[in-house]
């Protein structure tokens, strides 16, 4: 279904938020300045946005991924069942996103 | 009509016998990479913020120093490996596909010696 792309999908996505990961602690190790004008870029409304799609992005990788690694394992490949777990893993992706925020504000 | 693809092809496009172990690996960064990035959502919830002095104090603290050294190097890894396949699905064209997969690796080692100088840079530091 959608979400074997939209895996494929987020990963990528992911694997940009990567490099911002990183060039966050980057920045950090170069100065005050800089972090500065990094968080301000991070916190304008672009920024907030992309946040947002990135833990969207990882809340989605993570979940279905762990429906991947079940289906390795041989279990849940039935119509019915995968169906199920790919609404589940949308629901549940969109839940723990919502938590996330709310947690942190 | 013959389904196999000519033993030429086969040898010039791909590493023969490679997919085993790249199976296992992407598996198992896989699970590195669900730990530690579970660590780091539970990290940040317990940030007190994100202005400079909060980033060098969270970076900076022994447990975290190295929860950031591991979720790196093995997220980095499972990327590099993702990467990898979307690079060999999609792109057709030899020279192209190559170049674009040295530079996918390339990238990746490149952020994570950034990291991991960043990191001690900031635990010595302080």
């Amino acid at each position: 279904m959608t979400t074997s792309i939209l895996h494929r999908a987020t990963g990528l996505v992911l694997s940009v938020g990567f490099i911002v990961l990183t060039g966050w602690i980057f920045i950090a190790s170069i100065g005050a300045n800089f972090y500065v004008g990094f968080l301000e870029i991070m916190g304008s409304a672009l920024g907030r946005v992309l946040l947002v799609g990135w833990s969207f992005a990882f809340f989605f990788h993570l979940s279905n991924g762990i429906r991947h690694l079940v289906w390795d394992s041989g279990r849940g490949f039935e119509k019915s069942t995968a169906d199920a777990s790919a609404w589940f893993v949308l629901v549940l992706t969109v839940i723990l996103t919502t938590l996330f925020w709310w947690a942190r504000s | 009509m013959n389904l196999s693809a000519p033993m030429n092809k086969v040898l010039y496009f791909f590493c023969p016998r490679s997919g085993t172990s790249h199976f296992w690996a992407q598996r198992l960064s896989a699970v590195g990479t669900l730990i530690t990035s579970l660590w780091f959502v539970y990290a940040i919830l317990n940030m007190p913020g994100f202005q400079y002095s909060d980033a060098l104090t969270f970076i900076a603290a022994p447990l975290n120093s190295i929860m950031l050294f591991f979720l790196i190097i093995v997220m980095a890894y499972h990327s590099s490996l993702g990467v990898q396949v979307v690079i060999e699905d999609y792109i057709h064209a030899h020279k192209l596909k190559l170049i674009t997969l040295i530079l996918s690796r390339f990238m990746h080692v490149f952020f994570v010696a950034a990291a991991v100088y960043a990191i001690i840079k900031i635990r010595l530091s302080i």
